[in-house]
């Protein structure tokens, strides 16, 4: 009896968010399409985590050379920055959107055709790689 | 009636210290006016480049209301949204004729006329893109209070921190309002209201 409760228990304390691994899908992927000449882009995206503790360490993308970035707004400029990583809290999703956290991909290899996919790889440091697909909207689409 | 009494001091009390602090004040000024671009020589008229590559007046803005926006073509997250949501608010608002949408490059060495012309055809509504010589671009910079810094990226690249309110001005010329990224579509909503009927 002693010895099932203490097993319960393991059982239990393995479940918590602290040692149980994240559980991460990914989806919504969009990006609005760029003319030519255009060097850079944004890619959007949600992470949902039905996990313990992620974190989201590189993305990457046939398309151009792919970082984290985070657009921040004080007194009414706009400033970019690169994010190192971006932690993917458990059972949360995290949105990847405009005017904020985002995928930024510079030195575009192509234009981005409205109506075309395009590829990414999102590595996570437990979690491991996730591919997803890209849409393209039209560079006037709203959010 | 001892409580009564000391009710009534209490309020001759509150009364003379309230008469204190006015007079010790002095006059009040004006509230400040909420923007901060507000000032006598804000705005003005300009010249710039076109996407046809030929001079552009500010004159051949007049009579028509307009959204002004400065931004730069390789800028992949807010340049595109701000002029996305130019344009939707625009067609809210009344349709693509409702009020003029002007982007100016803060970039120009790399967005030349070509550039700030197909960057604006890209939205699928009218926009009117704006360029010039590094100089004229400081210039105009200074005229509408805009800042801009370029800050070098990986790859020997750079990106450009910069000044991402919109300003709007009447079919006068004159500043009415400006708007911000990141407020409610209904707040924004408002101001193009007075904006098209300044």
């Amino acid at each position: 009896m002693r010895q099932g409760a203490a097993l319960a228990a393991l059982l239990l304390a393995s479940c918590g968010s602290q040692s149980s691994p994240p559980s991460i899908s990914v989806h919504d992927a969009w990006a609005r399409a760029t003319v030519a000449g255009q060097n850079s882009a944004a890619i959007y995206l949600s992470i949902t985590n039905k996990g313990g503790e992620g974190r989201l360490m590189a993305v990457s993308s046939p398309i151009g050379s792919a970082s984290l970035h985070r657009t921040s707004m004080s007194g009414g400029v706009m400033r970019m920055r690169k994010l190192d990583e971006l932690p993917i809290p458990p059972n949360a999703t995290v949105e990847l959107k405009p005017g904020a956290t985002h995928v930024m991909v510079s030195g575009l290899q192509a234009p981005l055709a409205a109506g075309s996919r395009v590829p990414l790889t999102l590595a996570f440091a437990k979690a491991g790689k996730l591919q997803t697909e890209v849409a393209v909207r039209a560079a006037g689409a709203a959010m | 009636m001892r409580q009564i009494r000391i009710i009534a001091w209490v309020f001759v009390a509150v009364a003379l210290v309230g008469v204190g602090f006015v007079l010790l004040k002095g006059p009040q000024p004006a509230p400040p006016v909420k923007t901060t671009v507000m000032s006598a020589n804000f705005g003005g008229p300009f010249t710039l480049v076109g996407a046809d590559g030929k001079p552009f007046e500010s004159s051949q803005l007049d009579g028509k209301p307009y959204a002004l926006f400065f931004g730069f073509t390789h800028c992949p997250d807010t340049c595109p949204t701000t002029l996305a949501r130019l344009v939707k608010l625009r067609r809210e608002a009344g349709g693509d004729g409702a009020f003029k949408i002007v982007f100016v490059t803060v970039d120009p060495e790399r967005d030349g006329p070509k550039e700030v012309g197909a960057y604006a055809k890209a939205f699928g509504a009218p926009i009117i893109g704006l360029t010039g010589s590094p100089e004229q671009i400081e210039a105009v910079k200074k005229q509408f209070g805009i800042f801009s810094r370029k800050v070098p990226i990986e790859g020997g690249d750079y990106t450009v921190d910069h000044t991402a309110t919109v300003l709007l001005f009447g079919r006068d010329g004159k500043f009415v309002a400006t708007l911000a990224p990141d407020e409610q579509d209904e707040v924004a909503l408002d101001k193009i209201e007075r904006l098209t009927s300044a």
